[in-house]
């Protein structure tokens, strides 16, 4: 196998591995790729068949003109921002040309640095921890490519043997030098200096990496819920401390909606309401001091904003402030698609009023979709009585067998739904029970809104934290019950809301996916500036209490080191001493530094009479003496002397040191080692200063 | 240690991710970034760790002469347990042929043959060789010095002997006569007479027939060579006087050799010194030996005598200044 075919083999290798995530991606079509791929197997098949294709220039020159109306045609409708669809096109076409025009040693590193832009563009665009084999792979056929690369480089070289040489087996190294790389990338990974505001230049936006998305739209069908509980995605993680659990059934808040159209439901306000500011290190939605705390992931803040417990009161986020909307809704003013992280302090009930939600109580008495058979119906089942009462006798109605919970809807979709399911079907899901309450309510003077969230999740057995999928997507009701408050009322029967704890066969494997996933989206695509910051704080205090056992007023052996188990755990804001920290990523350059002092240490060449030498010609060059090749080495010495007569005792024992070396067949010992290379330290200061 | 250009384009590449990086704030290129500068740091460790564990051993040299390529036995041993070595390539000065090894085992000896070619006679010395390499991603060209103490006695140049030169010395186009004489070669068998030395008799034959024969040896008196080259004609003014002179010496070892070859005795009178008469593969190194170490001295306008102390030789070459070459039969 000649040098040229092992090369166009790799190359195409390569360049058929690098686009493989970009359709998954959504940055490219996959009839794009497929084009592509089909390009790069018609030059794998003619090269295994040893036709070597080159096309002619005037061909490129064609066929780049012929691309260009498309670029043109391309650039001008793209939305601004996603600009990398375009440049994928161009790199794809230009590549797949590229690889049937290779010629020269320069084409064919061209052709490498496109198949690199594709790897790039691949993997910035990548959210699946499927992408850490694509890297890996890429990797390990890259480092193969380039080794057999430079061997081709060497093996070219004259004295080298036949061509025909038994290959050189690097199989085994590359193999271990990925593997090597890949451990090797994670301290680089997570030193690598994050900025607390990214986007210098401008945001970049990258498709793939907002494909996840949890939370509600501003406006809500009446068949949203029943399309998003068929979904199986994550939602939303959470662990909570402290037991029991306030809660017999979780319930996450996403958003309310209060003014339907009868078809449509839509949120009060999406942009008024107030920004809270950071008390105490938290954001204070009440003033009821949490009895339990709960970290919650959400994988990415869509729609309407945070899901929270219903029960929140506080709330730790690495923000500055946060915003709550008119209806309650609260959200950070972080971009980005990736995994946010917070913690919600919980009170012991609901907390439904007044300060999370400022609504109006005219907006909750909106009488949108209100007709007079519902009010008729309404009035008929709530009676006369107290409110509460009233209220309770809606909520059984609804939930008695009179109503039957199902997700197959049939024909609501038309006009009317509500009314459709209240006295022709009674088939329906949650959206249904809770629009149809709150249409009841409303029309009998009791303010009500529809929520919409999550309820019930499935506990992770392996790290023990819970999972929250698409699938536990519910509607309920809160209600302003006259002598009673803000309410919350589910009238859905049968609400699967419930603490899944499978740990068995297909479940417990799904598990260990959303495990992989979860760490994935924590510790790869959501790390940053706070999680270095923690990074330097623990490794401060992991520092300060080992520096701590050499004192002689070290820690007391009496002093319990563990926490109290079955108590409630110390339970820290996030980032609260984020401004204290920073001052320690000062630290950080010289850290870098450090380690380059160690890497100089380690790669730094012994003095070497033979450089020395080389040094003292090259002076006497830049002295306007330029000494010929065959200028022996004590004639190069007199010159010296003459030119640099402050610099004569170094040169000449540079001189001596080296003649000794070279052509007495003497090994220089580690003293005279030293000395040549502060003569030569000393000699070059000479030699600058008297230029 | 120097970076190649793959390597310029490597650490360009990987600036411009780290601003990337940086810049968007986005996890996977920091993930590329990592494994970028991850494989520059095994790639450093790599190729550091493949020229380390290496010893070189050169052969003995045998007879060299200038503008004669020749190879020495040379061995390169991996003394690692662990890695082997890979795209190794051997340098030295000009006058060495570079040595491509693509790959030695663990604890392997790769034995090879290094070439060498010297443009002029004399000692040469090569203190060390440089052995370099580009491994393992061709990013850096590392090397390392090998000490090899090597020593070579580069002889003359041998040139072709052209005809005319061998007719004016009587070589070539015409056979000796050969008469009888004290000499070493047989000239012919006969009966042993009265008077003759008896160590001259032939046992073997004698046993054979039962008679006493003698063995007539052949006169070596016409097959002597003197060759004369005065080395006092320096200093030179210019390179052509110097490559002229280098060129006498190349045909006084050429005619040296070549007659010796034919049987010929021959001896070498210099300025420096002299080279009696005589024959063998010892003579023979002597005459060389003396060929490449000869100087050139200051200009001396008296004649060089020819030593001759064995009787005088039948054929003598000149070779000086003003008068390259003077052969006499």
């Amino acid at each position: 196998m000649t040098f040229r075919h092992q090369k166009r083999m790799l190359l195409g290798s390569l360049a058929l591995l690098a686009p493989l995530p970009l359709p998954f991606n959504e940055v490219v079509g996959w009839a794009e790729v497929a084009a592509y791929s089909m390009a790069v197997c018609l030059f794998l098949f003619r090269t295994e068949s040893g036709k070597y294709d080159v096309l002619p220039n005037w061909v490129l020159n064609v066929l780049g003109l012929a691309y260009l109306p498309f670029l043109i045609l391309e650039l001008r409708h793209v939305i601004f921002g996603q600009v990398l669809h375009s440049v994928v096109h161009l790199v794809l076409y230009t590549l797949s040309i590229k690889l049937f025009a290779l010629r020269t040693e320069k084409d064919k590193w061209q052709v490498f640095l496109a198949t690199f832009f594709l790897f790039v563009a691949s993997m910035g665009s990548s959210v699946h921890p499927a992408s850490l084999l694509y890297l890996a792979g890429f990797l390990g056929l890259a480092i193969h490519t380039l080794v057999r690369f430079a061997g081709f480089e060497i093996l070219g070289r004259p004295g080298a043997p036949s061509r025909r040489h038994r290959p050189v087996p690097v199989r085994g190294f590359t193999t271990s030098t990925a593997v090597l790389v890949v451990v090797g990338a994670i301290p680089f990974f997570v030193l690598f200096p994050r900025l607390r505001q990214p986007y210098i230049l401008g945001s970049v936006a990258v498709p793939g990496a907002s494909t996840q998305s949890t939370g509600f739209d501003d406006s809500f069908g009446l068949n949203t819920i029943g399309r998003t509980v068929l979904g199986n995605r994550v939602a939303l993680r959470y662990r909570h401390y402290g037991e029991p659990a306030p809660w017999s059934v979780p319930r996450f808040k996403a958003a309310t909606y209060s003014r339907f159209d009868g078809s449509q439901w839509r949120r009060t306000s999406a942009h008024g309401g107030r920004e809270d500011r950071r008390t105490d290190g938290f954001f204070h939605l009440v003033d009821e001091r949490p009895r339990w705390w709960m970290d919650l992931w959400l994988p990415s803040q869509m729609g309407a904003g945070l899901v929270l417990p219903v029960e929140t009161t506080f709330i730790a986020a690495d923000a500055p402030f946060l915003f709550v909307a008119e209806d309650g809704v609260v959200s950070l003013p972080s971009e980005g698609g990736g995994t946010v992280a917070y913690r919600a302090g919980l009170g012991a009930r609901a907390v439904l009023e007044p300060d999370r939600a400022r609504a109006k109580r005219e907006i909750e008495l909106d009488p949108g979709g209100i007709t007079p058979r519902i009010a008729e119906l309404a009035a008929e089942v709530m009676g006369v009585g107290s409110a509460k009462e009233r209220v309770e006798r809606l909520e059984d109605y609804l939930r008695s067998d009179t109503f039957t919970y199902t997700l197959d809807v049939g024909n609501l979709s038309g006009e009317a739904p509500i009314e459709r399911f209240l006295f022709e079907s009674r088939r329906g899901y949650c959206e249904y029970f809770a629009t149809s309450m709150i249409l009841m309510l409303r029309s009998q003077g009791i303010p009500a809104r529809l929520v919409a969230g999550f309820v019930g999740a499935e506990r992770n057995s392996i790290e023990d934290y819970f999972i929250v999928r698409e699938s536990n997507a519910h509607a309920w009701v809160e209600a302003d019950v006259p002598g009673r408050g803000w309410t919350l009322l589910d009238p859905t029967p049968g609400v699967r809301g419930e603490v899944s704890t499978r740990s068995k066969g297909m479940s417990l494997l799904s598990q260990a996916y959303d495990y992989l996933v979860f760490r994935w989206d924590r510790y790869v695509l959501t790390y940053g500036f706070s999680d270095q910051v923690g990074l330097f704080t623990r490794f401060r205090t992991a520092w300060r209490e080992w520096w701590r056992q050499f004192k002689p007023d070290g820690p007391d052996i009496e002093t319990p080191q563990t926490r109290p188990q079955n108590t409630e755990p110390r339970v820290e804001p996030l980032e609260n001493d984020l401004e204290l920290e920073i001052d320690w990523l000062r630290l950080m350059p010289l850290g870098g530094l450090l380690g380059l002092f160690v890497l100089w240490l380690y790669f730094r060449r012994p003095p070497d009479p033979v450089r020395a030498y080389e040094v003292l010609r090259r002076a006497l060059d830049r002295g306007g003496d330029p000494p010929a090749p065959s200028t022996p080495p004590l004639e190069i010495a007199n010159r010296l002397v003459k030119r640099y007569p402050a610099a004569a005792y170094d040169t000449s024992r540079i001189m001596d040191l080296y003649l000794q070396d070279s052509f007495e067949g003497k090994t220089l010992d580690g003293e005279e080692l030293l000395e040549l290379q502060d003569r030569l330290r000393q000699a070059r200061r000479k030699f600058r200063k008297t230029a | 240690m120097r970076i190649t250009r793959v390597g310029v384009g490597y650490l360009l590449v990987t600036v411009i991710v780290a601003i990337a990086a940086v810049n968007t704030g986005n996890n996977a290129l920091f993930l590329i970034e990592g494994g970028l500068l991850s494989l520059l740091a095994v790639s450093g460790v790599a190729s550091r760790r493949n020229l380390r564990f290496l010893d070189v051993r050169l052969g003995r040299t045998v007879e060299v002469h200038a503008r004669q390529p020749f190879s020495i036995a040379f061995d390169i041993e991996n003394r690692d347990r662990w890695l082997a070595r890979r795209f190794l390539e051997v340098t030295g000065p000009p006058s060495v042929q570079p040595l491509v090894l693509p790959y030695i085992g663990t604890r392997r000896v790769r034995r090879d043959r290094l070439h060498f070619g010297f443009e002029r006679r004399g000692i040469h010395r090569i203190p060390a060789l440089r052995v370099s390499s580009i491994f393992p991603l061709g990013l850096f060209l590392k090397g390392m010095r090998a000490h090899t103490d090597l020593e070579v006695l580069v002889y003359p140049e041998i040139l072709p002997l052209d005809d005319p030169f061998r007719l004016a010395l009587g070589q070539a186009g015409e056979e000796a006569v050969p008469r009888k004489g004290s000499g070493h070669d047989l000239y012919a068998l006969r009966l042993f007479r009265p008077g003759d030395d008896p160590r001259g008799i032939h046992w073997k034959r004698t046993a054979r027939t039962g008679e006493m024969v003698f063995m007539e040896r052949e006169a070596e008196e016409g097959r002597r060579l003197s060759i004369l080259l005065d080395n006092a004609i320096g200093p030179f003014g210019d390179r052509e006087s110097e490559e002229r002179f280098e060129h006498l010496v190349s045909e006084a070892a050429s005619a040296a050799v070549d007659f010796m070859e034919s049987g010929f005795e021959v001896s070498l009178t210099t300025r420096s010194g002299s080279v009696h008469s005589g024959r063998g593969s010892a003579h023979r190194r002597r005459l060389l030996e003396m060929l490449a170490l000869l100087p050139v001295l200051d200009f001396d306008p008296s004649p060089l005598v020819a030593d001759v102390s064995e009787g005088e030789a039948d054929r003598e070459l000149r070779l000086g200044a003003g008068q390259p070459r003077a052969a006499t039969g």
